[in-house]
Order: C-alpha cells, then sequence, then structure tokens
C-alpha cells in the first residue's frame, strides 16, 4: 500500500511538473531587441529594430557592431514586425527593448495607432522609454553608434535620464503615460525627443566609436508637444524648463540672477509644484504652488535674504510665464494638466467648459506662491 | 539460428541447479581433535551457533577447553596453559586461557601468574572450609579486576575481548581478569569538524579511549553509561550515556528500549545502530546527529540528550537530532555572540545557495529571462551563443563532473591528491570553456554551488544536499520557477514530516517556540542557552 502511495505521488508531481506549460526559449535562442523605431513610410508604418549581435559580446573581441538595425514596411506595426523575420537567424524577442522612437513625420501624422501594438503585445512590458526623434527619421536614429556605451540603445537611454536628472529638461515617459494622456479628453502629451548633432552618415561607421572627438553625436533634446495624438511642435529649451517645473519634480537645475552687478548661478534642488483651481470673479485662475530648496554661493547678509529670494522667484516666474504662454498661444494645448485640476476641485464648472476648452485655455490666468527655502549659502 | 537463440535465452535465465549434500560439502570436521569422548564432541560441534551462549561451563577443565576449542575452531593465537598448583594440602590444577593478539602477555605473565604462584603457596595452614572456588576467590586471586562467570557466553566475549581465562578443576565457574592491550589510533584532530579555539580532540575506534574522553568532561555522579553488547555475530559493545535529572525520562526510556529491541547479525558501525535507532521514515536526512567531537557530545548531554557510543566507530550517535544542528558549528560557542550569529547566517545562506543555485540559474535564463537585468543578459546571451550542449544539458553534465571530482578526490592517493584539488577543478572547467564546450558563467554557477555546500559542517548534510540540488535541478528544467516552487514545497512538507526521537525535525521553527531559537539562527547569551526549558529538554511528546 505504501509502494503504491508513492507511485501515485510521483506521477502527480510529474504531472504538475509536465503540465504547467512552462515552454520558452533559452537565453541564445532568440535575439535580443534593445530599441525600435518607429517611421512613416508609403505602405504605412516602417519598423526599425535594433537587435544585439549576441556572437560580438562573448569573450572573444571583434572589431564588429554589437547591434544590428532591421527595417521594414508594413501596413501596420505588427506586420512590420514580423516581416523582420526574414532579416534575423533567430526569433526577435522585443521584452527588453529600452526605448522606442518616434520619427518626427510619423508623430506630426499620428501616433495612436501604433503605439496600440506595444501596449497590447504580450511580448513587451511596460517601462521603456518613448522618445521623439527630433527633426529625424527614427531609423536613423538608431543606426548611430555611441563612444559612451558598447550598445547604443543603452546609451541613448542612459543619455536622457541623466539629463532629466542632472538638468532637468527631459522627461522620462513610460508607454501608460501616453496611453492615459491619449484616452483622457483635454489632456496633451508631451514626450522628450533626442537629436542627431553633427553629420549623420559618419555617425554609422566604427570610426565614430574611436575618436575622442565623434562626428556625430546624439544628444537629448527638448520637449515635443503633442495634440490629439499629433505632434505640434517643440518647446524651446527654456520653455522646457518652465514645464517642468510645473509639471513634474526636478531634481537638480539651475537659475540665474544678477547680484552686484554680477550674473551668478544658483542652484536648485528637489523642486515640487502643486496645482489648485479657483475661480476668481467669474475666471478661471490656477495658483501654481511652487516650492524649492536652493543653493547660492555668494555671501548674502541675512538682510538681503528676501531680496535675493524676490530675484530667484522673478527668474523662476520668467520661466514658467515663457511656457505657459507658449502652451496658451502658440499650440493651444493643455501640457500641464490644468483641466484635470479643475475637474477635481470644480466639476460642474468643467463640466461647462469641457466642450469648449480650447477657447478657454488661453484665458487661464495664473498665479505663483513661490516658497524657497536658501539652504546654504557661501560663507567666507 | 532463432532456435540457438531461444536456447542460449532459456539457459541465461534459468536458475542454476541446488548443490547437493555430498561428503564434501558438508562442514569440515577435521578441526577437532580426537579425545576420549569422541561423540560428545562431535555434538559439541554441530550445534547451532549461538547456543554457546547460555550454555553452562563443564566441570573439568578438560572438556570446558575442548568445547573452546571446538567453537574456534584451530585458532593459532589461542593460548592455552595448563597448571598444577601444589601447597600445603593437595595439587590444583588450572587452565590459563587467553588469545595472545588481544590480551597483554606481559600482565600476564607478571602480574596474574606471578599473583596466583605466590599466593597459592604461601597460604599457611588454616582450614579450608571454602569450597573451592571461594578459596580461589578470596586467596588466591588477589587481584583488582577480577570477575567471575558460569555460562560460555560471557567467556567467549570477554576472551575475545581480550581478558585472560582462568578455569579451575572442579569448579563450574571460571575467572576473567582484564588484560587488554590498547592497540590503537593515538587521539586526533578531527577529520570533519575542525576547531580553532575549542580543543581539537576526536574520538578514535577503541570504546575504552572514547569513553574517558567524555568522563573527562564530566564530573558529575549522576552521569549514566549502560553498556549493551549487541549484534549476534559481531558481539560489538555499545553505551548508552546520558546524565540523570537533566535527560528526560521518557526519551531516555525510549532510547533504550530502542536499543534493547535491535536484532542484528552484525554491528559494524555506529552508522548500523543508527538505522535500527531511528524511526523507520524514508528520508534523505539524518534523524540521529552523528559527530566524533567529544566536546559536542558533551554539550548534548547536558542540554538533555542521549549519546550512544559504538565499539570500533569513531562517531558517536546523538539523539535526538534537529535541523538546525546540521548548521550549528562547536566553533560557534568559543566565539562572542555577535560574531557566531553573523557566521550561522552566512551558513544559513550558504545552506540555500548550495541548494538553488543551480535551479535558479536554469530557471532564470532559460524559462524567466525577463528578470535579468539588460547587462547580464546580454553578457550571458553572449556566452552561450554558439555552444554545442542546450542549457539544461550542459549543467547536469558539469555538476555530474564536479561531483566525480570531489568523489575521486578523497580517494585519490595523497601523492596525486593534491593536483586535483578544488583549484584543478576550476582549471579544468575553464579549459573546457576555452575549448568551447561549456560557457564560464556556468562554471563559476556550479563553484559558488561547490563552495557554498561545502561550507556547511555537518558533513552528512552535505552529501545530502548534492543529491536534493539534482531533483531541484530536473524541477527547474521541467518547470521554471513555479518547477522550483513545487520542489520547495514539496522538501518543506517532508521536513515537517520528519520526527527524530518523537521531536518534530524543524523543531524550533515549525511549531514556534521563541525560547528555542536562541540557539538555532542567531547564538544567544551563554548562560540562556543551557536553560532547562528549551526544546529538547522540554515535555517528551508521546
Amino acid at each position: 500500500m505504501k509502494k503504491q502511495k508513492i507511485y501515485i505521488l510521483l506521477i502527480i508531481a510529474f504531472g504538475l511538473l509536465m503540465l504547467s506549460g512552462c515552454k520558452k526559449l533559452d537565453v541564445s535562442e532568440y535575439t535580443t531587441v534593445i530599441a525600435m523605431g518607429i517611421d512613416k513610410s508609403e505602405k504605412g508604418v516602417k519598423v526599425s529594430a535594433q537587435a544585439v549581435n549576441d556572437y560580438v559580446l562573448g569573450s572573444k573581441p571583434t572589431q564588429s557592431s554589437p547591434v544590428v538595425i532591421f527595417s521594414e514596411e508594413g501596413a501596420t506595426v505588427y506586420d512590420a514586425y514580423l516581416k523582420l523575420a526574414s532579416f534575423s537567424v533567430n526569433r526577435l524577442f522585443i521584452f527588453h527593448i529600452q526605448c522606442l522612437v518616434i520619427g518626427a513625420e510619423l508623430a506630426q501624422e499620428g501616433i495612436e495607432e501604433y503605439i496600440e501594438f506595444f501596449v497590447h503585445y504580450w511580448e513587451t512590458q511596460h517601462n521603456f522609454n518613448v522618445v521623439v526623434a527630433h527633426d529625424e527619421k527614427a531609423e536613423d536614429v538608431l543606426k548611430m553608434r555611441s563612444l559612451l556605451h558598447n550598445i547604443p540603445a543603452v546609451a541613448v537611454e542612459s543619455k536622457l535620464e541623466n539629463f532629466e536628472k542632472i538638468y532637468g529638461v527631459s522627461k522620462i515617459t513610460f508607454i501608460d503615460e501616453i496611453v492615459t494622456a491619449l484616452k483622457l479628453p483635454n489632456i496633451c502629451l508631451t514626450l522628450s525627443s533626442i537629436a542627431i548633432v553633427g553629420d549623420k552618415e559618419k555617425g554609422k561607421d566604427n570610426e565614430a566609436t574611436q575618436t575622442t572627438d565623434p562626428e556625430m553625436k546624439l544628444k537629448a533634446s527638448t520637449i515635443a508637444v503633442f495634440k490629439n495624438d499629433k505632434m505640434l511642435g517643440w518647446l524651446s529649451e527654456e520653455e522646457s524648463l518652465g514645464f517642468r517645473h510645473i509639471y513634474d519634480k526636478i531634481e537638480k537645475t539651475v537659475l540665474h540672477i544678477e547680484h552686484n552687478n554680477k550674473l551668478i548661478y544658483v542652484g536648485v534642488k528637489n523642486t515640487s509644484c502643486k496645482m489648485s483651481f479657483k475661480l476668481e470673479k467669474g475666471e478661471p485662475t490656477i495658483i501654481l504652488k511652487h516650492k524649492m530648496n536652493v543653493t547660492v554661493p555668494v555671501e548674502i547678509a541675512p538682510n538681503e535674504m528676501n531680496q535675493i529670494r524676490d530675484k530667484i522667484n522673478e527668474d523662476l516666474r520668467r520661466l514658467m510665464d515663457l511656457a505657459i504662454f507658449t502652451a496658451q498661444n502658440k499650440y493651444n494645448a493643455d501640457i500641464f494638466g490644468f483641466c484635470e485640476t479643475i475637474h477635481q476641485t470644480n466639476p460642474e464648472y468643467y463640466q461647462s467648459i469641457k466642450d469648449r476648452y480650447d477657447t478657454v485655455f488661453p484665458t487661464i490666468k495664473v498665479r505663483y506662491q513661490f516658497e524657497t527655502t536658501i539652504d546654504r549659502t557661501r560663507s567666507k | 539460428m532463432k532456435k540457438s537463440f531461444f536456447q542460449a535465452l532459456r539457459i541465461l535465465l534459468s536458475k542454476p541447479p541446488k548443490r547437493k549434500e555430498t561428503s564434501e560439502n558438508t562442514p569440515a570436521q577435521k578441526y577437532i581433535r580426537p579425545s576420549s569422548d569422541t561423540e560428545k564432541l562431535l555434538q559439541m560441534a554441530e550445534e547451532p551457533e549461538v547456543a554457546y551462549l547460555n550454555k553452562p561451563l563443564y566441570d573439568s577443565i578438560d572438556d570446558t577447553i575442548a568445547y573452546i576449542k571446538a567453537v574456534q575452531g584451530n585458532c593459532f593465537d589461542l593460548v592455552i596453559r595448563q597448571m598444577h598448583l601444589k601447597n600445603a594440602w593437595d595439587k590444583q590444577r588450572i587452565a590459563v586461557v587467553y588469545i595472545s593478539g588481544v590480551s597483554d602477555k606481559k600482565i600476564i605473565d607478571e602480574s596474574i601468574l606471578k599473583t596466583i604462584s605466590d599466593n597459592y603457596r604461601n597460604i599457611p595452614k588454616q582450614d579450608k572450609q571454602d569450597s573451592t572456588f571461594d578459596y580461589f576467590n578470596n586467596f588466591i586471586m588477589t587481584l583488582s579486576s577480577v570477575r567471575n562467570t558460569e555460562e560460555f557466553g560471557e567467556l567467549f566475549i570477554t576472551l575475545l575481548n581480550g581478558d585472560v581465562i582462568i578455569l579451575v578443576e572442579g569448579v563450574k565457574k571460571c575467572f576473567l581478569i582484564d588484560a587488554k592491550i590498547k592497540n590503537e589510533r593515538a587521539i586526533e584532530a578531527p577529520m570533519a569538524q575542525v576547531s580553532v579555539k575549542g580543543g581539537n580532540e576526536a574520538f578514535n575506534e577503541s570504546l575504552s579511549t572514547n569513553v574517558c574522553l567524555i568522563r573527562r568532561r564530566i564530573r558529575n555522579p549522576h552521569f549514566r553509561m549502560e553498556k549493551y553488547i549487541l549484534g549476534k555475530k559481531s558481539n560489538t559493545s555499545v553505551v548508552v550515556m546520558y546524565i540523570h535529572g537533566v535527560a528526560d525520562p521518557k526519551l531516555v526510556k525510549e532510547v533504550k528500549t530502542r536499543v534493547e529491541g535491535i536484532d542484528a547479525e552484525n554491528i559494524l558501525d555506529s552508522e548500523y545502530v543508527s538505522f535500527y535507532l531511528r524511526e523507520k521514515q524514508w528520508t534523505m536526512f539524518q534523524t540521529i546527529f552523528s559527530t566524533e567531537r567529544p566536546d559536542t557530545v558533551v554539550a548534548s548531554l547536558f542540554e538533555g540528550r542521549v549519546a550512544i557510543l559504538v565499539d570500533g566507530s569513531p562517531f558517536a550517535l546523538v539523539a535526538p537530532m534537529l535541523f538546525v544542528q546540521a548548521l550549528q558549528s562547536p566553533e560557534d560557542y568559543y566565539m562572542k555572540g555577535y560574531i557566531a550569529s553573523f557566521v550561522r547566517y552566512t551558513r544559513f545562506v550558504a545552506f540555500f545557495v548550495g541548494l538553488y543555485l543551480p535551479a535558479i540559474y536554469i530557471s532564470l535564463i532559460h524559462f524567466h529571462s525577463e528578470l535579468l537585468p539588460i547587462d547580464l543578459l546580454l553578457s550571458i546571451a553572449g556566452q552561450r551563443n554558439a555552444l554545442p550542449f542546450p542549457g539544461f544539458l550542459e549543467i547536469v553534465l558539469i555538476m555530474f563532473f564536479f561531483d566525480l571530482l570531489r568523489e575521486s578526490g578523497t580517494r585519490m592517493p595523497t601523492s596525486l591528491g593534491s593536483s586535483l584539488s578544488f583549484l584543478g577543478a576550476i582549471i579544468i572547467g575553464e579549459s573546457a570553456v576555452q575549448a568551447g564546450l561549456f560557457s564560464s558563467i556556468i562554471v563559476i554557477v556550479v563553484t559558488i554551488t561547490a563552495i557554498c555546500s561545502l561550507t556547511i559542517p555537518d558533513y552528512f548534510l552535505n552529501l545530502t544536499l548534492t543529491v536534493l540540488r539534482y531533483l531541484f535541478l530536473i524541477a527547474a528544467i521541467l518547470g521554471g520557477l513555479y518547477g522550483v516552487t513545487l520542489a520547495s514545497l514539496a522538501l518543506l512538507t517532508h521536513l515537517c514530516s520528519l520526527r527524530s526521537f518523537g521531536f518534530n525535525y524543524l523543531s524550533s521553527y515549525a511549531p514556534f517556540s521563541a525560547s528555542g531559537m536562541e540557539d538555532s539562527l542567531i547564538r544567544g547569551k551563554i548562560n540562556k542557552i543551557f536553560r532547562r526549558n528549551k526544546n529538547i529538554s522540554a515535555e517528551y511528546p508521546y
């Protein structure tokens, strides 16, 4: 009886393991794609994939490039993606993609139908960065080699992250944010961009990685403004900075003030901004409460503190004004999320203006409240 | 063609013919020396094997000696010396019987025979009212370690242990005198559980030395040692030790019942005893702790456990055993508590790493490659690119190869042994990588696993892990991390179901007791470890 029990147990155990349906590919049996790009083409869309060449990454150092770019046209993204298999040795596996580059032309035509593939495909995860190529094709961006990392996509991703942390202009956008922005009415999407500085043709060669001053450099660039999934244009660097002050928390950035007839820099840390809405005399007003910690590198006397603080706030206000002015007048796109704040504080008012938001948005007035804390000043 | 094949098959599968009882096949009778009573002797020699145990001695020395020789055959080292002793009244015949290999001839000649001959001659004229035996016992055999017996069983066992037998004519008893030669290995350092700060004595094969090592550390009159002779054919001495008043009486009774119930043919090693003592459950884990250090045994005795020593085995058994003991080392108790706790943590981690690492490696690269960060993934993919073996075959092969290396390392003669050490294994692994057979990362994985599993103080758990690793690996190959989880669940359930002398095997963890945790993962203060109400000295579960 005991032996019978053991046999039954073994059969059940084996069955549990075999029936679990866990059948996947080995790491060396698929080709990892680490960046993808989508472009406009006559047939519909052109998908490019930056695939890792495993053979090069092994212990034997070679001269060949560690990545290969495949591009293929198709009516939809999925169609083009499957056709890419005609180029590759193994099955392509897009789980590990670090960034998705959208070509500038395609962005101007509308990205919703193409983004949808990456949201719903079961082999992708939602933690890759989506960027727009700054007046370039996505394919060209992917073809550029980088000095700073063997694999260009990782370099691109790191550049964007770095720029976001140090200066605060770029923005890491995951695909969830895009889906939310495209679904909600009235709110407008913003994406970071990546630009090619220098000669495109020379950037593809190996020589681009062999000199100290390569002919081509990839640069994290300013923010693109979308409305209803079409790109309207770019913000300048100052406007991008102002936009990020309002929209996001910045870790570190710079402001400038004049003190004793000299232009000095002010280091800014840990900003945060809260929005609230009020109807003042029938006019919609947004109140922005902005907090930050600054470091001033000059010696200031205690009675001058308020003066310095006001100057800093002035500079910040100038940046924010620029951003809001551009958004309201040039693009008419609510990139800051004002409509959400209005909806949360005063839902009835929001219902009334929801349909004619395009006309209401340029008239929204903004008031500022600054809470600037001067952390440190240099003392002699 | 076909016919001859089937004929051959039939011959192969048929049973061999039974051996008939011819005159050549009966047990040889040529070892029996012809004596006056030949038939009686023939009858003696054909008795069943253990009939000597309860057989009473004969009156006449000649018969006794003839029986001894009949049972033992013509042993060349059996020495029989018959003497006549004369004193004022009469002559008396005695015989001295011993085995020259195990008895010390010097003691016999100088102490025993001298005492006898001196005493016999010098007894003045007094009335001889005692019986012969009492006369001998009280006046002649004035030696210290004299016992007497009436049965052949004890006679043979003590004769074979190294004692001297003195047979007296006309008496049905004999004298047994201790004259053992100590021919044993010196007390050396332990092989497996070496300690830096604590002493480095280990048991050796002789029971008396081992008992002495323990006696030196416990000077408590309540310390009990009870000797059993087990094994129908081997007659091995087994000693059960405990401290009366510290050990739970029910536990002691249970151990003694089990030891008395051992019905074995031979007991050659403590493992044989452990086989009979432990619960009949199918497991790969040890449920009786073996150790070769006397200080471990003494500490266990003070905690309330029962220890068992087997003659001929340098390993002592301690009952009951909990799982945490396999991860405790005697060195822990000779260091400060914090450091010892840290070292114990590393051992626990090493246990899990040694068990899980190959399985997790294979499930990560084969099934769940999304869990790896991109740099690690690309590095592994680069190394595994153009290899001939698929992932699971590769790791099974290299694990098997490392196990072979370990096994051959223990058997290698010393002149070659150093060249196939652990480093040699890594170098061989590197050459295999260079040859393009394996990837480098798998050599690292297997090396780390082997190192981690060698950290475990108990050598037998190491061997268990070697087997369990393969099972986990198979589970991982079939089902990825899901398979590993199922296997872990199975192992955990199995461990929880184990009992060691009635105590749960995972005692401080599974039925959680906070007071018992002081000596498991952390090493608490010394004064708290030996308190009475710990998990072992607690009430016996049955």
